[in-house]
């Protein structure tokens, strides 16, 4: 039995669907993340589990007991909160250990302080325990509020946007130690999130979620691999992955230039090619595109091209010649790493044969 | 345009350390990135620059003017800020034209104005509109025509995208760079986030404890940090860091844990004096991509962490010299719990001074 069940569950405000029929499961010791960007209703999803939002249809199991209708207190969660929401009269060390001295818990003080020093060992408060809460920054708030939630046993753990608000070293180390901490411990997560390294670095599996409705559930390399649908492509990747249109004459559509397409593929609209599957040649290539922008990303370089009025992203190795901005550039795909859409968005996969021919055009 | 320099600036609030012993040329047209932790003194530093803060010793010069006496608006620099501050009873055209308006200009010469800054930014179908029926990618467009509008000596601009979501982030990356490169503006800008400044700048200044700590090109900043802090803050993993140290085992060479690593004699040569200074120990720093799995012979450790991340993997390994991330290719079969060993690219390494943390350039 799933610790975290939702089945159907609708969610409405003022008529304006925020969850649309969400169904998804979530294992005892599972971290499943919400990913999605700002709006996608990750927050209403984790405060209906949590009972802070009531929901119009549908139901949501926890810990094999529907959940639905029953009031907060009564469900075992621990929640973080993005406004971190702590207790301004208790000092950091007692703002920790309160969900564990909460009535009905009657935990040993040696059980207490060995989880206290755990989280703050985690999350690197140890030196701030005696201050209270206005005497922190934001995020050192942050980290004390993920820690409360941490601390205590909990059927599910939501935390929603935890380390957004960490500065980038340390939002970089917490995810994997957070994922250590949170197996070890065998806590039930739902994490949500907008960032793509975050969610993907963290997640046992991923549940793409945009306005309201579940795109896609798996493990980060499944959803990386096979995208469903090409909203799902348009959010992942780092940069994500270029989208093309297909004219109705079958071509590349971009603007002024088109380009035949070596692959055809019934029923495709669009075609999908990472910024790792697109290569820069001699500005006589059939596609030519204009530097608009370049970043270094690690040892790559991903370079920003104006095709056409489009805005393409080649992420290449470090090229022995310096490319200038504003240079012309031909362009060059992967064909055999191409992803297809159709009309309405989804994934269509190429006929077996059309993916030997492979190669680079 | 004009050029922006400062000469030896300290800001102190009483007795707190605003910035200190600051100085750096901004070029004229130079997109001029200045980056840090919060904290690190980089918005005082462009308080300072349009006289908003009175700085308490130094000169600030633009071109040849020194302007340590002249008010904001005599500066005649213009300011951004990651909030618009667009009035919201008056529409796209009035908000950007307002500051000319204040100005004296004629109607028809604010409504050309407005008309040709609206082009450069592509916000010429929503002039009518008021701003909350925008999204935020329009109305920071808008909140920068109307500082653009004035025709600034300098620009500087505080944050100004740091709260848009990832998609309109990178939008306004490309924008913004267009925009100064079409209009030959000098612009400053002020950041925490290092993809922005690496991407967008001319130069890059890395500020910390309220002191510059490199001004280079990004390209340089990233594979030449001059210092730890440098090294450690530019780049995502941060740099690894770990102890090395003098071996008499084999010649050229240091050693991490008891894994050695063979230098050229000239660059253990450059190391000497470091070594002998901080008794046989020097910090060697490699990045997560100069790291690869090696089959024999390199540092071993174990894989505490794996992180599928799109095309590439992150693993965190702990080894004898410390705690090391590396970035591996996608699909490497490596579980966490696994033993390894890894290697450094040694073309790629960097050394730093143990008690200084400055770089040792060899």
């Amino acid at each position: 039995m799933a610790e975290i069940a939702f089945e159907k569950v609708s969610k409405y405000f003022q008529g304006v669907p925020a969850l649309s029929e969400v169904s998804f499961r979530c294992e005892s010791g599972e971290i499943v993340v919400i990913f999605g960007p700002p709006g996608a209703g990750k927050s209403t999803l984790l405060r209906s589990l949590a009972g802070l939002e009531d929901i119009d249809s549908g139901e949501i199991h926890l810990a094999g007991r529907a959940a639905t209708g029953l009031p907060i207190h009564r469900r075992k969660v621990a929640m973080a909160f993005e406004s971190y929401a702590l207790y301004p009269h208790l000092k950091v060390r007692n703002n920790l250990e309160f969900p564990l001295k909460a009535p009905g818990v009657r935990m040993a003080s040696a059980e207490r302080q060995m989880r206290l020093g755990r989280v703050a060992e985690l999350l690197k408060i140890d030196s701030l325990l005696d201050r209270y809460p206005h005497q922190l920054s934001g995020g050192q708030r942050q980290r004390v509020s993920l820690g409360r939630a941490l601390i205590r046993d909990a059927d599910a753990t939501l935390l929603d946007e935890p380390i957004a608000h960490l500065d980038a070293r340390l939002r970089s180390m917490l995810r994997g130690e957070l994922r250590l901490y949170l197996q070890d411990v065998g806590a039930t997560t739902l994490y949500a999130t907008p960032d793509f390294q975050e969610g993907f670095g963290i997640a046992n599996r991923v549940l793409v979620l945009i306005k309201g409705v579940v795109h896609q559930i798996g493990t980060p390399e499944e959803v990386f691999a096979v995208p469903a649908d090409s909203h799902v492509a348009a959010l992942i990747g780092d940069p994500a992955m270029n989208l093309i249109p297909i004219a109705p004459d079958g071509t590349l559509d971009f603007g002024e230039q088109r380009l035949p397409l070596p692959v055809s593929v019934p029923g495709s609209a669009q075609v999908g090619l990472r910024p790792g599957d697109v290569a820069l040649v001699s500005p006589d290539a059939p596609v030519k595109g204009r530097v608009v922008l370049i970043e270094r990303i690690g040892s790559s370089l991903v370079v920003n091209l104006d095709v056409g009025g489009r805005v393409l992203a080649a992420k290449i190795a470090a090229p022995t010649s310096p490319l200038t901005m504003g240079e012309v550039v031909g362009l060059e795909f992967r064909w055999s790493e191409a992803h297809f859409f159709g009309k309405d968005a989804a994934r269509v996969e190429p006929e077996a044969e059309s993916l030997t021919m492979g190669g680079r055009t | 345009m004009s050029s922006v320099r400062l000469q030896s600036v300290a800001k102190y609030y009483g007795s707190v350390l605003g910035v200190e012993d600051l100085s750096f040329e901004c070029a004229n047209s130079e997109f001029l990135a200045i980056l840090g932790p919060s904290g690190c003194g980089k918005s005082t530093t462009m308080r300072s620059i349009a006289g908003l803060e009175t700085i308490s010793s130094g000169d600030i010069f633009f071109g040849a003017r020194r302007v340590n006496d002249e008010s904001p608006a005599n500066r005649n620099v213009a300011m951004a800020f990651e909030h618009f501050g667009l009035y919201p009873h008056m529409t796209v055209s009035e908000n950007i034209g307002y500051p000319l308006k204040l100005r004296g200009t004629s109607t028809a010469d604010v409504a050309r104005e407005v008309v040709s800054i609206a082009g450069v930014l592509r916000i010429h179908d929503v002039l009518d509109r008021y701003p909350s029926e925008l999204s935020g990618g329009f109305r920071q467009r808008v909140s920068l025509a109307r500082a653009m509008v004035r025709k600034p000596d300098v620009f500087l601009l505080d944050e100004p995208i740091s709260h848009l979501d990832a998609g309109l982030r990178s939008e306004m990356r490309i924008e913004l760079k267009r925009l100064q490169r079409e209009t030959g503006a000098t612009m400053i800008y002020v950041t925490h986030d290092q993809r922005e400044a690496l991407t967008m700048a001319d130069r890059v200044i890395v500020m910390n404890g309220g002191r510059l700590q490199q001004i280079d090109t990004p390209e340089r900043v990233y594979t030449h940090p001059r210092n730890e802090f440098v090294a450690t803050f530019v780049g995502d993993p941060p740099m690894n860091l770990l102890n090395a140290r003098a071996t008499s085992d084999c010649p050229d060479s240091v050693q991490v844990g008891e894994h050695p690593i063979q230098l050229s004699a000239s660059r253990y040569r450059g190391l000497l004096d470091c070594l002998t200074a901080n008794d046989g120990v020097v910090q060697l720093g490699v990045r997560a991509e100069d790291l690869a799995i090696s089959d024999r012979g390199g540092l071993p450790g174990r894989v505490r962490v794996r992180e599928a991340i799109g095309d590439s993997v992150l693993l965190t390994v702990d080894t004898e010299g410390g705690r090391l991330r590396m970035r591996a290719p996608q699909g490497v079969h490596v579980r966490e719990g696994a033993v390894l060993s890894i290697s450094p690219d040694i073309n790629q390494i960097h050394f730093f001074d143990r008690s200084t943390g400055d770089r040792i350039e060899s």
